[in-house]
């Protein structure tokens, strides 16, 4: 049983967050060191304010696990679960908390973690307040499943916009993630985002020189990876059948481009913003860049996604462009190279 | 044994199913139709997994008022069954038989009247059509339903499975159990001594013979 529901209903529900993960690994594991969450956590107890946060942020997490499971539960291929609700109360319980303790468990683990200050400050208000709404979020979450296997599924409906035009083809990808990944979209674009106005305001304090910003872009197109993987994977599979079309070389790199462009749009509408504002129109270049670098990990997804060399691979290139960002190299110099390995790829036969 | 009154379908597409009263016996009751006719939404409003409007009673258990105990009386197989990828007929087999208080010595005859128990360990990613509806009509079957609800049960399975299918229809409708049955494919369909037939046209009931 453990089996069952660690693989339909565990997995899952990290996959559908890994975007969130990925962004609090970030955040708490590479940009704060131990120091910093000691500060962040004493911080936290002596301002009950930012300390009501919490619970409200656990309420928000709860509603998306909540949604997912359920989401999980309305799919086609799982209504085998719908006999759940059959089971015996303790069966069903014993079930679920399982699955439900170790979907919460990093922030179950984050908050033994700020028991111990609350222990140490022996603010111990906080301490029930914090882990009683906890115990009524992971009830309310059960509660709710129950209800839900208890009753007839409610079915989802896919609903198709009321427009009169039909969508090009290079915005289907922006659309499937929006339907499939929207955590995952929104958390990629805003690390992007903040790496970005990160760069511009070291950049702006004068200690650096432009190639710092061609640097932030070139860890902004890196960011995108989980974006690309998804990209990729829903090409080659979902839309797979497209490969086989009779297409041009133009008009397969014409859909690569635009839906790269796409993609990055947040970040390149933040270039075209802070070059107006910083009345700089060599933002335009690193705009190319930015896209440039995208196509070459696009390139590099779709080549050597399966292989094991892969996280070498994109290890050695975000070095070699390091390394030519140090060295100063020309925009053109880099982006041509890229063109022509994309064109090449455009032209194979069942590829893109 | 099944009655349903006022029953009421509807989709945001515009489309409907209407059956204002049905009465059906204990026995086998085919229900015939062309696609697109509402027999499968039908089906899965009466098995309990889709909600519907109206009042729909299986031996004396309400659909409405007392869904657990009216679901278990149910078994359903659909028309084109899908599972988890990653998980096996074996794993699909423990969380039923849990919920249908379901015997070993009843799975081990299924498996072995549908023939699954080569595949039963494989993941269910790779199994054929064939695989898929096999792992469906068995766990259709489990734990001796009141009702069994088989949504085109003769499509894509080989034909010694069709006849060992029709025998197990035939033995379990003896035994008490009733069936309701849609299938495009006479053949199979002839062998089974059926109570009655529905006809369905654009989600409404256009005979009961």
């Amino acid at each position: 049983m453990n089996k069952v529901a660690i693989l339909a209903f565990i997995r899952p529900f990290y996959q559908r967050t890994l975007g969130f993960w990925a962004a609090i690994l970030l955040i708490g594991g590479v940009l704060m060191d131990v120091k910093q969450h000691v500060l962040l956590s004493r911080f936290l107890i002596k301002n009950p304010v930012a300390f009501c946060f919490i619970p409200v942020l656990l309420l928000f997490y709860s509603f998306i696990h909540l949604q997912i499971q359920q989401e999980l539960l309305r799919r086609n291929n799982y209504l085998v679960f719908h006999h759940l609700g059959l089971y015996a109360k303790k069966e069903l319980r014993l079930f679920w908390s399982r699955i439900i303790l170790l979907n919460f468990s990093p922030i179950l683990t984050y908050f033994l973690f700020l028991s111990y200050f609350i222990w140490e400050q022996k603010a111990f208000d906080l301490g029930i307040t914090l882990w009683m709404s906890t115990l009524i979020l992971l009830g309310f979450t059960y509660r709710k499943i129950r209800q839900t296997l208890h009753y007839p599924l409610k079915e989802a409906f896919v609903t198709r916009p009321t427009v009169r035009w039909a969508f090009p083809r290079f915005t289907w990808i922006l659309l499937s993630l929006r339907q499939d990944r929207p955590l995952l979209v929104l958390l990629t674009k805003a690390t992007g985002l903040l790496l970005l106005n990160g760069f511009f305001y070291s950049f702006q304090s004068g200690g650096y020189d432009w190639r710092w910003l061609q640097f932030g872009i070139l860890c902004v197109a890196y960011v995108q990876l989980p974006l690309i993987f998804e990209k990729t994977e829903k090409e080659i599979t979902q839309q797979s059948w497209i490969l086989a079309l009779p297409m041009t070389w133009k008009n397969k790199l014409g859909y690569q481009m635009g839906s790269l462009t796409l993609l990055t749009v947040p970040e390149l509408f933040f270039l075209g913003w802070k070059g107006v504002l910083l009345t700089s129109p060599e933002n335009l270049v690193l705009a190319i860049l930015l896209v440039t670098f995208i196509s070459a990990l696009q390139l590099l997804v779709y080549r050597k996604k399966e292989s094991s060399s892969f996280p070498n691979l994109a290890a050695a290139m975000f070095f070699g462009l390091f390394i030519a960002i140090i060295f100063n190299v020309t925009w053109w110099i880099l982006a041509l190279p890229i063109s022509v390995l994309l064109v090449k790829q455009a032209k194979g036969a069942f590829q893109f | 044994m099944l009655s349903f009154s006022s029953f009421e379908k509807k989709y945001p597409s515009g489309f409907e199913v209407v059956i204002p009263q049905l009465d059906l016996p204990q026995g086998i009751h085919l229900i015939l139709g062309g696609n697109g006719s509402g027999k499968s939404t039908l089906l899965k409003a009466l098995a309990g997994i889709h909600p519907a409007n109206g009042k729909v009673i299986l031996n004396g258990t309400s659909l409405s008022s007392q869904p657990i105990d009216y679901r278990r009386k149910i078994g359903f197989s659909a028309a084109e069954p899908t599972f988890p990828e990653y998980l096996n007929l074996q794993d699909l087999i423990t969380v039923v038989a849990k919920a249908k208080q379901s015997t070993h010595a009843e799975i081990s005859e299924l498996t072995t009247i549908l023939d699954v128990e080569e595949f039963m360990t494989y993941p269910i990613g790779g199994y054929s059509s064939g695989m898929l509806k096999k792992s469906a009509l068995l766990l259709a079957f489990m734990g001796k339903p009141e009702l069994i609800i088989l949504d085109e049960p003769f499509t894509t399975i080989d034909a010694q499975t069709q006849e060992q299918l029709v025998r197990l229809i035939c033995q379990r409708s003896k035994e008490g159990t009733s069936f309701l049955i849609t299938s495009h494919q006479s053949g199979p369909i002839e062998l089974l001594p059926v109570t009655s037939v529905l006809h369905m046209h654009s989600g409404k009931l256009a005979t009961h013979e």
